[in-house]
């Protein structure tokens, strides 16, 4: 994976070929005859190396030509004077084309493979024995040395760059808690444990209580003991500072080395502090970017949390006040009216005026029962609806259940009125179109549900259509009991309805019921 | 004088509909229940001619209780009084066989008479206005 595209492999390219020029500038200058093939082979596979890994890079030709040119520099190398000749720093840069291929472990012990077969194989080419061929060139050892050094380098920076990036993704990632919304006692945690990760120590403590002990209005501060013990302790020793690195006592009574900020929000406002249990020069530059990272992201949590907080407060405040003050123009009114009222009737009691205590206790009545009414309609302000208690209401709630998540289109109609109707006969209404949706939805595969309910003077109509696959094939059958709606049929029929099932037009299922009113309600 | 099992969870419910059956001088309270299990338990081993009850108690819930009582003990009257509005479950009861549905904000003699009407052998439920609005639809695309 490389940070910056392809910058790696060209700084990789262009040192093997520097090192290649030097190379042949050096073998040149030796002028030795026979070297000149290995020389030219050498370089057309390596100019071949590079070109499939500018255009393909880590695909297996890559892979096989870095191979390839492993061999071509042992080769080069055997032909150039070894281990000790002018080509020795190339031969060992190819090792480097091996690290995009494999993983760090890997690639150390591939490498180390190579650096021992390498002084193996020249030697053996050379009809020399390998201890003294290698004894001969010490160089080479500096030169593995050198290569694995420069490896590590590379390791070890990469790995810390990783590092770095994971945190930074960890600041911005860091998402404010839910729950935090108006609580910014929950979002100074959320960022203490942010800020423990980022820093990999437990020492860590935002103590954000102080201007609320300030304001006697407010909540109350951290709950947290230890929070509230270093909020008290700042408070009464403030330090010199608003950054400073401390020794303070702890909870505990044993004396720590504290890095001590001075929290301010964006009005320049005092309202907390933070703690990190380190000793003095120990936070590096980096933990100190991502310190204030971190404080930037929370300082911006903790202001909403503040403002939001604050808005509820207000809402909630709004809304009491408002329901008090309906109590108190109305159901308070009434009994102080009906306290006094009370008086009255003791003392027409005391008098034995039978009279004038009825009369007073009608009227209490009267005024409890418009209490209860006005109570009754404050419930129905609070819950911020009106009572529906009525037949459509009931079965366009259970339609809207039935066919909730089952990708039925519901089409719900509606016409006529019918103040008054007997139960059994709603209630066959409202079980007859339960028992039809639910088939609909279970049997159907329709994608639309039509339901239409229609009143008048004379009779009920319900119609339920939908367009699925239909009982083209037996609608008798249908109709007498395949999915349960022989026994609604019946109960229709005994209300001296009448019950059709049919094929729907293209496709489906229509049901249609009729069943008759009542004389005397029909007007009703 | 009809023998009455009161079903509440709310005492003070309990107590009010106690107060407001035996002043009528109608029914005598032979017993109180604040579960759907305990209502049910009571009322099969006492027989009363009334059972009074909430909708929304803890335990067994108040239709399927009414449900296994009218199916154990047909004669036994049941009436739900409820402050619950929710339009689903009057049919729900309708459907499970009980005899009346009154909302608990109803005037006191209004329950004294629906109660009344219920003894008589015919179901009282809360009035309801199923005034349809003509050409008032419900399109919902889910």
């Amino acid at each position: 994976m490389s940070v910056y595209g392809k910058f790696g492999l060209y700084l990789a390219l262009g040192i093997r070929w520097t090192l290649f020029a030097i190379g042949l500038l050096l073998y040149a200058g030796e002028a030795e005859a026979g070297g000149a093939v290995m020389i030219g082979a050498a370089a057309a596979v390596h100019a071949l190396c590079a070109c499939l890994w500018l255009y393909k890079p880590g695909s297996r030709a890559a892979a096989a030509a870095v191979c390839a040119d492993l061999v071509f520099q042992a080769l080069l190398l055997d032909a150039t004077g070894g281990l000790s000749g002018p080509f020795m720093l190339y031969g060992l840069s190819g090792l480097a084309m091996l690290k995009p291929l494999l993983r760090w472990t890997v690639f150390y012990a591939t490498t180390l493979l190579y650096a021992i077969a390498l002084p193996l194989t020249l030697a053996l080419l050379g009809g020399q024995a390998a201890g003294a061929y290698a004894a001969e060139r010490p160089v080479y050892f500096l030169y593995i040395l050198l290569f694995y050094a420069a490896a590590i380098l590379v390791h070890g920076t990469g790995k810390a760059w990783n590092a770095h990036l994971r945190k930074l993704t960890a600041i911005y990632a860091s998402d404010r808690p839910s729950d935090a919304n108006g609580d910014p006692w929950a979002a100074a945690r959320h960022a203490e444990g942010l800020l423990k990760r980022l820093l990999g120590r437990q020492g860590v403590w935002l103590c954000v209580g102080e201007p609320d002990l300030r304001d006697p209005g407010a909540r109350d501060p951290d709950p947290s003991w230890v929070h509230a013990y270093y909020a008290s302790a700042l408070a009464l020793h403030p330090p010199a500072a608003d950054k400073v690195c401390a020794q303070l006592v702890t909870p505990l009574g044993e004396t720590a080395s504290l890095h001590v900020r001075k929290l301010r929000d964006r009005r320049g406002v005092e309202y907390g502090w933070l703690l990190i249990e380190a000793e003095p020069r120990e936070l590096t530059v980096l933990d100190k970017v991502y310190i204030r990272l971190a404080m930037m992201k929370f300082e911006a949590d903790y202001d909403l949390s503040r403002r939001l907080g604050a808005m509820r407060d207000r809402a909630i405040a709004a809304e009491r006040s408002a329901v008090a003050q309906k109590i108190h123009d109305g159901i308070a009114q009434e009994l102080f009216f009906c306290s006094v009222q009370l008086y009255q009737v003791r003392s027409a009691l005391q008098k034995d005026d039978a009279g004038q205590a009825l009369s007073l206790v009608s009227e209490i009545e009267r005024k409890v029962k418009d209490s209860h009414r006005d109570i009754r309609g404050l419930i129905e302000e609070l819950k911020g609806e009106k009572r529906r208690f009525n037949l459509l209401d009931a079965i366009e709630k259970m339609l809207r259940r039935i066919t909730d998540r089952t990708g039925v289109t519901l089409v719900f109609e509606h016409a006529g009125r019918a103040s008054q109707e007997r139960i059994e006969l709603e209630e066959t209404i409202y079980h007859f179109i339960e028992e039809a949706a639910n088939n609909v939805v279970k049997h159907a595969e329709a994608g639309r549900l039509r339901v239409r309910l229609e009143v008048t003077s004379v009779q009920w109509t319900i119609l339920v259509e939908d367009d699925g696959k239909g009982i083209r094939q037996d609608p008798e059958k249908a109709a007498t009991g395949k999915h349960g709606l022989r026994g609604m049929a019946s109960r229709i029929k005994g209300l001296n309805g009448t019950f059709t099932i049919a094929a729907g037009d293209p496709a489906g299922t229509t049901i249609m019921a009729a069943i008759p009113r009542e004389r005397s309600l029909a007007h009703a | 004088m009809h023998s009455v099992v009161i079903a509440d969870d709310r005492d003070s419910a309990r107590t009010g509909l106690h107060l407001l059956l035996t002043g009528s001088g109608a029914y005598r309270v032979v017993g109180q229940a604040a579960s759907g299990d305990e209502a049910l338990a009571l009322a099969e081993a006492l027989r009363p001619s009334l059972v009074v009850t909430d909708l929304k108690m803890p335990g067994l819930p108040v239709i399927e209780a009414a449900r296994l009582l009218k199916e154990g003990c047909p004669t036994i009257k049941i009436v739900i009084l409820t402050a619950y509005d929710d339009c689903e479950d009057i049919y729900l009861a309708a459907g499970a066989g009980v005899d009346g549905y009154l909302m608990k904000d109803t005037d006191p003699e209004e329950i004294l008479a629906a109660i009344g009407q219920v003894m008589e052998g015919r179901a009282f439920y809360q009035p309801k206005d199923n005034a349809f609005g003509a050409g008032r639809d419900t399109r919902e695309a889910l």
